[in-house]
């Protein structure tokens, strides 16, 4: 991996990140990855009847049906870009605690500055009825990554479980 | 060997991706003054393409100068 390459060290600590809580014993949820895929196919299914039916039949009868294949098209493709821009957004994980008591959603952000810092955003909350509570933090891609561009586990671990014990367990 | 696989440090790719942008402005500028004052457009497509070869040279190698503020990462376990 190149050492100074900020999508490749926002992904691994992504992945870092979704293992160490998947290892905690914590459900991962797939709720908004799946309506993008709902969305997705929303996309591909009106064009795939347009290509069909031009293939099979001729464009006059592709004609009669296209204003409404577009408009199923627009409207999901609407769908799918307000669905990853402003719910999905930066969002990395979402789980809930094996006792079912807490839900985590996390966020993080990397941009591109002389020193990166990655900024985590994780909204916890205690039971449904609930507001949740954001706790940031802000992390040097130095501290947790080493000199060979990856994931330094004994690092990570320690940034993490510090945040983890702090904010989550034993709040 | 490092100018060819392109390894520069963060503030090395701020800089070059500044170096880039202003540079294509520029070179777009030069070239249409250039074709202006000699009525000829062809000198113009020449002229940005000269001027766009230069800001290649500058920004797409891995040049020392874009190594110079390189992080402390921590130590790779062996």
């Amino acid at each position: 991996m190149s050492k100074y390459n900020i999508q490749e060290f926002e992904s691994n600590f992504d992945t870092a990140f979704v293992d160490f809580f998947n290892q905690k014993g914590y459900k991962q949820s797939y709720f908004v990855d799946n309506i993008r895929f709902l969305f997705g196919f929303g996309c591909v299914i009106p064009a795939a009847i347009a290509f069909g039916l031009e293939q099979l039949h001729d464009f006059s009868k592709l004609k009669e049906h296209l204003l409404s294949l577009l408009l199923v098209y627009f409207a999901f493709s609407g769908l799918l870009t307000w669905w990853i821009s402003f719910v999905k957004g930066n969002r990395i994980y979402t789980g809930t605690s094996p006792d079912q008591k807490i839900s985590i959603d996390a966020e993080t952000t990397l941009p591109l500055k002389p020193n990166p810092h990655l900024d985590l955003t994780i909204r916890v909350k205690r039971n449904k009825k609930t507001v949740p509570i954001a706790h940031k933090l802000s992390i040097s891609v130095a501290d947790i990554f080493d000199e060979e561009g990856q994931i330094s586990q004994d690092a990570f671990s320690k940034q993490i479980s510090s945040f983890y014990k702090s904010y989550i367990e034993n709040e | 060997m490092n100018y060819l696989e392109g390894k520069i440090d963060f503030n090395g790719q701020i800089r070059c991706a500044k170096y880039m942008n202003y540079g294509i402005l520029m070179s777009g500028v030069g070239a249409y003054i250039a074709g202006w004052f000699a009525q000829d457009s062809y000198l113009s497509i020449i002229v940005f393409f000269i001027l766009a070869a230069v800001v290649g040279i500058i920004c797409i190698p891995a040049w020392p100068m874009y190594n110079r503020k390189p992080l402390q990462f921590q130590k790779a376990k062996k």
